[in-house]
């Protein structure tokens, strides 16, 4: 090893870094033989020596605290992410209320096509007091001993409307089947629908059966359609079947008047 | 730390703000401005840290990398500034416990030549000086302390060789200026 060589290897050696043994022998070697790179390896080796004093008296400086400067910019930093945080959160929120909400719409929807299709009978087919068809100021009369069945005049006329006879059987074919007599061949069920103001109901009736031996009301003669309730054991005087475990709740029918004021024909009501 | 936790950015200082301050101290001489440089680098951490990336290099020397360029910014602002602290650094190196065993004046002698080596290494050119803190002083590999300054290995090595040699000069013309002066107190008792 010569001069230069031993110049570049001398920081290694002196800073006591992973050197090659071979040139650290070398290097120790001509150390011994070179009075100068000796002199110079000594000069390295005090210089280290000054700056591990120099490192230790550093390494015992007080650190400083934490600043509230930086404490700050950590607030500052915090602030829009968790404005930006509580956005996402509200966008989350506001996906999942309109989710919910289209997906109660599309049950209600749903509920409400299958109710349709289904025919079921709403709370306004249930009301006892459906009006007269026909509003005449006559005072409506019972059928088989029942009271008759007041119309609700507090309703404006065509408000509640029963379309019954609209809906089904026309009612100049209603009143001439009611004159052909009690026919079981020619019980009809017709579904019939009440709207109120909007709102939209079903009813399923019978066809009509006349009452009585009376003559068969004629089509010119007008008359009212009654809505009444019976004793469920009417319908075994027609001819109907009863269900006997409902033989204490009543049936719904609609009575049709003739111009006379005597019950031409019934229909029962669902 | 990221996300605003105050408790890691604690953590975090405690580990990594005397190795940052340590470096500044000995970069810039000056106990203020290393401070000022700590919590700089912590607040660009804060604000910038999202550009870490851990494959580039450690915490620890992109903190000082950080420290670095903070440094080197705020010297040559202040280059045409006299420092006041250099007579409360002594003070403050005078406080400083000595070894127990050795003696009154062994102990001033130690002082002294460390401030000597503290002085020597202030007034090498900074692109010397911070190779000689990080290797020499904080005892950061070569490898890490390329990282640090952005160049090679090789570049390392070799600035570091140029700076021991201009210190040991230094340290050589400064001992034989304060002979100098010890003979020229003599001849005026």
């Amino acid at each position: 090893m010569n001069c230069e060589d031993f110049e570049n290897n001398i920081n290694d050696l002196t800073r006591e870094q992973m050197m090659d043994g071979v040139v650290r022998e070398q290097a120790l070697v001509h150390r011994d033989n070179c009075p100068a790179c000796a002199q110079r390896l000594a000069a390295e080796s005090a210089l280290s020596f000054k700056l591990r004093a120099l490192a230790v008296v550093a390494r015992s400086a007080a650190v400083p605290p934490l600043g509230n400067e930086v404490l700050a910019a950590l607030r500052e930093h915090q602030a829009p992410m968790s404005r930006l945080a509580t956005r996402s959160r509200f966008r989350a929120r506001a996906v999942t209320a309109a989710a919910t909400a289209a997906a109660a719409a599309l049950v209600l929807v749903v509920l409400a096509l299958g109710l349709l299709r289904s025919g079921s009978p709403t709370p306004t087919a249930q009301n006892p007091n459906l009006p007269v068809e026909k509003g005449s100021g006559e005072s409506p009369k019972s059928v088989a001993g029942q009271p008759p069945i007041s119309p609700n005049k507090n309703l404006a006329p065509g408000r509640l409307t029963g379309i019954n006879i609209k809906r089904g059987l026309p009612r100049g074919a209603a009143l001439a089947k009611a004159a052909a007599g009690p026919n079981r061949k020619d019980l009809v069920v017709t579904e019939t629908r009440t709207s109120v103001t909007g709102s939209y109901a079903v009813e399923i009736t019978t066809d009509f059966f006349p009452v009585g031996y009376g003559s068969a009301p004629s089509l010119g003669d007008g008359g009212q359609l009654v809505r009444v309730e019976m004793p469920r054991s009417a319908l075994v005087a027609f001819g109907l079947p009863m269900n006997v475990n409902r033989y204490d709740e009543k049936v719904k029918a609609d009575v049709l008047f003739g111009a006379d004021g005597m019950a031409h024909a019934i229909r029962f009501v669902q | 730390m990221m996300a605003g936790d105050e408790a890691a950015l604690t953590t975090l200082f405690r580990r990594r703000a005397g190795d940052v301050y340590r470096f500044a101290l000995q970069m810039c001489g000056s106990r203020a401005l290393a401070d000022d440089v700590t919590q700089e680098v912590f607040i660009v951490l804060i604000r910038e840290g999202h550009t870490f990336d851990a494959a580039r290099g450690s915490v620890s020397a992109f903190l000082i990398g950080i420290a670095r360029n903070h440094v080197l910014r705020r010297l040559r602002r202040e280059r045409f500034y006299v420092s006041m602290e250099e007579g409360s650094e002594r003070q403050n190196n005078a406080g400083e416990p000595g070894s127990a065993a050795a003696g009154p004046l062994d102990d001033l002698a130690r002082r002294e030549t460390i401030e000597s080596v503290r002085r020597s290494v202030l007034a090498l050119p900074e692109r010397y000086r911070e190779v000689v803190v990080l290797c020499d002083l904080e005892e950061v590999s070569y490898l890490e302390a390329a990282e640090i300054l952005g160049c090679a290995v090789g570049t390392v090595r070799s600035r570091l060789h140029r700076a021991r040699a201009l210190l040991i000069e230094k340290l050589r013309a400064a001992e034989e200026t304060e002979a100098v002066e010890v003979k020229s107190a003599r001849c005026f008792a």
